[in-house]
């Protein structure tokens, strides 16, 4: 195992070089230019060229990459053009946030999806499932956008009970209504994922042969069919972890959260480079740790699964 | 605790970068110039309790004893002029230099050519003097902008705000979240009825909304489409606060691709811009005769281009200019876009084609300042109260493209009537120069006028004394009183 985490680390090396490569060629082929977003709305020709060259901006493209490649195999993302932070410290800063909302809605996820999907296999056909399933596929299909103003709408102008919005220096209620809008997509699509893998187990033998023991249904389901339909679970939550850890946008937009979405938005929007090559770094380096941990995690899971070789049968 | 929020987060809170309005707004409450603005827009003492100028190129300045930097430290003569240097100097590279550059010797010290700014003296701690190039009037009023704000400049390394003499300081900066100021305790005019502002960057309108409701913010500008439904609720009307904004919003045409002045009086005839204005502003925007608003010198009522479609037919016909077609570029807003698409439908009324080019600011800019798109729609709203601040930048040739020209506007009389009217010492003449240039542009319809925007803020009840500004640095919370 420890091998292949580390074979798995190093191929993160070239991956993030190509994720820089693709994102500084795509940024540079891109219309509008940073220097516009530091003038303002009034500005002359020698005020632009004067901050083209004192952010290099007029050196040729394969010079501004070499410069680009030199800083990063320092570790340096290099400094905003518009705050003047270092990317770094701004991505320290913001990812906090976005960790603590990506974490409270995929905690919410998990629990109520999980959760969901097993009482709907369990009641299969009946009321209960009709209803927790077409739950789930309206919980799939709402935007997040009308969710969040919804959520606000109700909870914070109409019953006065939940703040509507900021971060609250960390205070609990903050939290509640942008991890529920986060979450409800997940939820709905981890219930649908467990159910159907739940019954896909349900007619294994050895599902068969614990009830043929006697065990009840719910120990069935439980401690057996669902342990097993943990795979596909898995991959889900893994996928959806990953992109919540790279800022949920909308989400953060609605309810003013300073994570990472927002600041890399704000950074496309001004075309600052260097903070929209930092982010995309870095997310693309979070996406990556978490897949692998995923993978650790399919062979914790399931005792089938050999690192580095596929699945034994 | 007076609760406000913001729309987009302030980037950097220093003077020689601040360049958008939640920067402008927040450097204007912490750092002090020479002179500022009331919430009614008229120049006030600053740093400088009085000045004095005979011809409009040499100003003499008398500082007031009193100012001090939040620090302690008495705010000298050398401080303003280390903070002008500053934003003028090659190493600081600051976007908003242009705002001092008509002071003599700027250009020579910005490209590296002496070592000071020879117009800039202090003959004692007190007393400053400033020589221009050549007479401009309008430089009092610039010298409130945020670029000519002073700074105690042994801060500025290392530090994310530099400290400033305004009446407030910079408690907490949460980049991205929020900002807080409390008093400074050695400003003479500093707000005694509250302790502190808090701005939140709150960036959609419905949060915003929320939050005003809730009771977690104090003021809101509500949002044009929200207007209606708190003008018809007769108990929030004794809150509402109206502002007649000085803003002019318009198509931009290319004049350079639309050179017969009959299609440009064409497309400003085929749209009825009283109609758009009562359905989009609520009946509240006035329509535009001219780019100068009202409640600046040199506004005028005139008679305007009626909304006439058989008129703008039989113009377009005339210049051999029907099936014409144009693609306009505007910014993702919905406001813009309801604008537009109004306008288009009045256009193609009249035969004329035109496309919607949807582009977000950044892309926007770059193409409409290199005069790459037929026509455009965008606004232009006064960093100060001054029919220059209209004329020069969007007619003026030399402002062609970023400057603010950007439908490319040329014309040498033009030209030589905005640099005359900015010489003139007195008030009426100038006001009145400045109208008839606003006359001459508007005949020659650079581009198609729509309308001066009124907008509407609501005050929660808590709150007292609240003014609402004229321009957004006009505002200093002296008054507000605030109970719990």
């Amino acid at each position: 195992m420890l091998a292949y985490t580390v074979r798995r680390i190093l191929w993160f090396v070239p991956i993030l070089l190509g994720v820089a490569t693709v994102t500084f060629l795509l940024l540079h082929v891109l219309p509008g230019d940073p220097v516009l977003s530091m003038v303002g709305e009034r500005y002359d020709a020698e005020t632009l060229e004067r901050l083209r060259a004192e952010m290099h901006l007029d050196a040729p493209l394969y010079e501004r990459y070499a410069r680009y490649l030199a800083d990063l195999a320092r570790f340096d993302l290099g400094t905003s053009y518009i705050t003047g932070v270092p990317v770094w410290e701004s991505i320290r800063e913001r990812f906090p946030h976005t960790l603590r909302l990506a974490g409270a809605a995929m905690t919410l996820a998990v629990a109520f999806g999980v959760t969901i999907g097993v009482l709907a296999a369990w009641r299969r056909g009946t009321a209960l499932d009709y209803l927790l399933v077409g739950g789930a596929v309206i919980g799939v299909s709402m935007p997040v956008f009308w969710l969040g103003v919804l959520l606000i709408y109700a909870f914070s102008m109409r019953l006065g009970i939940l703040p509507a919005s900021g971060f609250g220096n960390g205070n609990l209620a903050y939290l509640v209504l942008p991890a529920l809008t986060l979450a409800m997509a997940s939820t709905a699509y981890i219930a649908r994922i467990t159910r159907s893998s739940v019954l896909d187990e349900v007619h294994e033998t050895y599902v068969k042969a614990a009830r043929a023991k006697g065990a009840g249904e719910s120990r069935v389901l439980v401690r057996h069919a669902l342990r097993n339909a943990l795979l596909p679970i898995i991959t889900v939550v893994g996928v959806d972890f990953g992109s919540y850890l790279s800022g949920a946008v909308l989400t953060e937009s609605i309810f003013a959260w300073p994570g990472l979405g927002r600041f890399t938005l704000d950074a496309i929007m001004k075309r600052d480079l260097p903070a929209i090559q930092g982010a995309v770094l870095f997310m693309a380096l979070l996406f990556m740790a978490v897949n692998l941990l995923v993978d650790i995690l399919y062979a914790r899971v399931d005792p089938r699964v050999k690192l580095g070789r596929g699945v034994e049968t | 605790m007076l609760e406000l929020a913001l729309e987009t987060a302030p980037n950097r809170l220093d003077p020689a970068f601040a360049v958008d309005v939640a920067e402008g707004e927040i450097c204007a409450l912490v750092f002090e110039g020479l002179v500022g603005f009331a919430p009614d827009g008229a120049l006030t003492p600053g740093i400088a309790r009085a000045w004095e100028t005979a011809d409009g190129r040499r100003y003499l300045f008398h500082l007031d004893a009193r100012a001090r930097f939040s620090n302690g430290r008495a705010v000298r003569a050398t401080d303003v002029k280390a903070s002008f240097e500053r934003v003028l100097s090659p190493q600081t590279a600051s976007p908003r230099a242009w705002v001092l550059e008509r002071i003599r010797g700027s250009v020579d010290f910005r490209d590296a050519k002496a070592t000071d700014v020879a117009g800039l003296t202090a003959p004692d701690d007190s007393t400053l003097m400033i020589e221009l190039d050549e007479p401009f009037v309008p430089f009092l009023a610039m010298l409130a902008l945020p670029a000519a704000r002073v700074i105690d400049v042994e801060t500025v390394a290392g530090a994310d705000v530099p400290v400033g003499s305004g009446p407030w300081v910079v408690a907490e900066w949460v980049r991205g979240d929020r900002i807080t100021l409390t008093t400074n305790p050695h400003h003479p005019r500093r707000a005694r009825g509250i302790e502190g502002v808090r701005y939140r960057v709150i960036p959609e309108p419905f949060t915003r909304i929320a939050e005003f409701e809730a009771g977690t913010i104090d003021v809101l500008e509500i949002p044009d489409a929200e207007v209606p439904r708190y003008l018809s609720d007769p108990s929030t009307i004794p809150r509402l606060l109206k502002r007649p904004e000085l803003r002019v919003f318009y198509v931009g045409l290319n004049n350079p691709r639309f050179q017969d002045v009959r299609v440009r009086r064409a497309l400003n005839h085929a749209v009825n811009v009283p109609e758009l204005a009562r359905v989009l502003q609520a009946g509240e925007a006035i329509v535009a005769h001219g780019a100068i608003p009202p409640g600046i010198a040199g506004h005028r009522e005139r008679a305007g281009y009626p909304y006439d479609p058989t008129l703008a037919k039989s113009l377009l016909r005339e210049a051999g200019a029907e099936n014409l077609k144009l693609e306009v570029w505007l910014r993702e807003s919905a406001e813009g876009s309801r604008v537009m698409e109004a306008v288009q439908g009045y256009w193609r009324a009249v035969g004329v084609d035109a496309i919607l080019v949807r582009r977000e600011w950044s892309a926007f800019k770059q193409a409409v300042s290199a005069g790459k798109v037929d026509a455009f729609l965008l606004d232009w709203f006064a960093d100060y109260p001054d029919a220059e601040n209209f004329l020069f930048p969007l007619f003026h040739s030399a402002n062609r493209g970023g400057g603010g020209n950007r439908s490319f506007f040329s014309n040498p009389d033009v030209d030589r009537m905005i640099v005359d009217a900015s010489r003139m010492l007195d008030p009426a003449a100038r006001a009145d120069a400045c109208a008839r240039i606003d006359s001459l542009v508007y005949a020659q319809a650079p581009w198609v006028y729509l309308y001066f925007p009124t907008t509407f803020h609501i005050v929660s009840e808590r709150v007292a004394g609240y003014r609402l500004p004229s321009l957004y640095l006009g505002n200093d919370f002296g008054d507000v009183r605030v109970s719990q």
